[in-house]
């Protein structure tokens, strides 16, 4: 028994096996070869039998020199890799959460049930990134301001809250409110949003000139058209654009928070995630339609830094194998 | 006519191969050796036309299959040269120079030389690091197809093709493992998951699992077919017969994989 899990012959047979169950999985649809192959109980066994056949096949090789560093290396990196799997498959934390703008939260959810993080996260800001004018486009697009005579101009990007001067500090200004969809409430007396699609953008301007206010709502869609009470001698015109597809990142500026006090800040985009606590948070997706909203990905695996050390022992192994051993044979 | 680089490398390699193939057929020395300095102002020229796509585009052209099959036509070519002269493979410039000339007639007539702007996931240095292991590995992987080929057909050639065809895997393999573990770094960090078991995945692991199976087949092989009263002369040519099916793992990989079955890998 001992001469049969300790054979190369078995090793290359598990391979064998192996490599046509796999060809098999990637023939079906991706759900049912999870089930009925990757993560059935004997595809867990053929790995199970193949760490045996390893540690048997390492240990069978009694006389270790230099020249065995390459085998040994390869062997402890494949059985490190399976082990960090292992752990993957037995102890990993994987769920999403969706964050608006402002919005914090103390569980991210997997499979729509909610999992305590044990800090609370907060996402401050969510921008995308266009290739198209490869400048960061806030998402609530662009106000152009200018004079009636249309001789002076200046461009802000629209940040709610934000206070802003122009043209020559004359004016002070601040975009109070955004809807993406905005209508008059006669019922109500009030202006609100039919919904979170942005069929018509309008953003609330308050202007102080000469120690008084003003209010007006500026339309996207509609240049020519304003609602409130101005009489400035200033236009203002506003550019609502709708996310391009030539996305260059889509990003999100995340904090931290433990009993209340912020304990780390952090923008992340795809390829830069946030981890803290062995918490990691992706930038998934987001939602074209109402960019107030950004997906992330959150991801706690302990068996990743097996998985990794395996690799690089691996790597070191097979470059000895394959570079380095070949020159101490010669020598 | 379009005469940029990348037709001009083209019609090189074709060049090459025509001299080639005049030496396949006459034995003149002389030939191999022109064949062989047509081949380098092939290579050269190919290098210029990724260089050209590199500055064209601002970022490392390897992120659509136009721009890798710029890459393995370089690869293919660039092994040819360097083992030539170390493994007498003079016999198989032919092959090496049609193949370069294939992969460059399929980047041009059946993929897209469009430039679309990188994918957030693809704007990572690790693109670079991946693609290029996988294809200094794919060249020297494409050159093991050809000997293997040429022992299968013709086992009474004075060179040794079998012991060349296992010498080029073995180079080869390091660059294999080194691509397939920084995929999966990677897509651990764009992605939270270091596997996915997407078919794209699957298939470089089976590549993968092919080739580790085809280097202990030396050491297993004989014992299995003295067990087998098999006549041990059929050794060598099973062992070749997994390196051509190796390789064409490795095109099913690369190309197969994309048309044939989806996943997260869609843009390569």
């Amino acid at each position: 028994m001992y001469k049969i899990f300790s054979s190369i012959q078995l090793s290359v047979i598990l391979f064998s096996i192996l490599i046509i169950s796999s060809i098999s999985g990637t023939l079906i649809n991706q759900e049912k070869a999870l089930a009925y192959i990757y993560h059935s109980w004997w595809y867990f066994l053929l790995l199970i039998t193949l760490s045996i056949n390893l540690i048997l096949c390492t240990l069978k090789k009694r006389h270790y020199r230099i020249k065995s560093l390459g085998f040994l290396l390869t062997h402890f990196g494949v059985l490190i890799i399976l082990l960090g799997g292992l752990l993957s498959n037995l102890l990993c934390e994987k769920g999403t959460l969706s964050l608006r703008v402002k919005q914090k939260s103390d569980v991210f959810y997997i499979n729509k049930k909610p999992q305590k993080l044990g800090f609370t996260i907060g996402l401050d800001k969510f921008f995308i990134e266009s290739y198209d004018n490869n400048k960061i486009l806030n998402n609530l697009g662009r106000l152009l301001i200018r004079t009636k005579d249309k001789l002076k101009e200046q461009s802000f990007n629209v940040e709610l809250n934000k206070e802003f001067s122009f043209l020559d500090g004359k004016y002070k200004a601040k975009i109070t409110q955004f809807e993406p969809n905005l209508f008059f409430d006669i019922k109500a007396k009030k202006v609100r949003s039919k919904n979170k699609l942005p069929e018509n953008p309008a953003i609330h301007v308050s202007i102080i000139y000469n120690g008084k206010n003003y209010n007006q709502w500026v339309f996207a869609k509609y240049h020519d058209l304003k609602m409130g009470k101005s009489n400035l001698d200033i236009d203002f015109v506003y550019f609502f654009q709708k996310h391009s597809t030539r996305i260059k990142d889509f990003k999100s500026d995340l904090s931290i928070y433990e009993e209340n006090k912020l304990i780390l800040q952090k923008t992340i985009e795809v390829n830069d995630p946030l981890e803290y606590k062995g918490y990691k948070f992706y930038q998934s997706n987001y939602d074209p339609k109402n960019m107030m909203w950004s997906g992330l990905r959150v991801v706690k695996d302990p068996g990743t830094i097996f998985v990794y050390l395996g690799f690089l022992i691996l790597c070191l192994g097979i470059l000895f194998i394959f570079y380095l051993k070949p020159f101490l044979r010669k020598d | 006519m379009d005469f940029s680089t990348a037709n001009i490398a083209f019609l090189t390699y074709l060049l090459a191969a025509i001299i080639y193939f005049i030496f396949l057929l006459s034995g003149n020395n002389k030939s191999s050796k022109l064949g062989y300095y047509i081949l380098i102002i092939a290579l050269i020229l190919n290098l210029i036309t990724i260089i050209q796509r590199w500055i064209l585009v601002a970022y490392p052209p390897f992120s659509n299959m136009y721009e890798t099959m710029l890459v393995w036509a370089c690869s293919i070519a660039f092994f040819q040269i360097i083992f030539e002269k170390k493994y007498n493979l003079s016999r198989i410039g032919f092959f090496s120079s049609l193949s370069a000339l294939l992969v460059l007639a399929y980047a041009s007539f059946f993929t897209t030389k469009d430039i679309s702007p990188l994918v957030p996931a693809l704007q990572s240095n690790w693109l670079t690091v991946h693609v290029i292991s996988y294809f200094i590995s794919y060249g020297a992987l494409a050159l093991s197809f050809i000997t293997a080929i040429y022992f299968v057909i013709n086992k009474n050639s004075k060179i040794d093709f079998s012991n060349i065809t296992y010498k080029l895997i073995s180079f080869a393999f390091p660059f294999l493992t080194i691509g397939l573990i920084t995929g999966s770094v990677w897509a651990k960090e764009a992605w939270g998951d270091y596997w996915s078991w997407d078919p794209k995945e699957m298939w470089s692991l089976i590549t993968w699992l092919l080739y580790l199976n085809f280097l202990h087949l030396p050491k297993t092989l004989p014992n299995v077919l003295r067990k087998l009263k098999i006549d041990l002369k059929y050794n060598k040519l099973v062992i070749n017969i997994f390196a051509i099916i190796g390789f064409l793992c490795v095109v099913f990989t690369y190309i197969g994989v994309n048309y044939l079955l989806s996943g997260l890998h869609s843009y390569a």
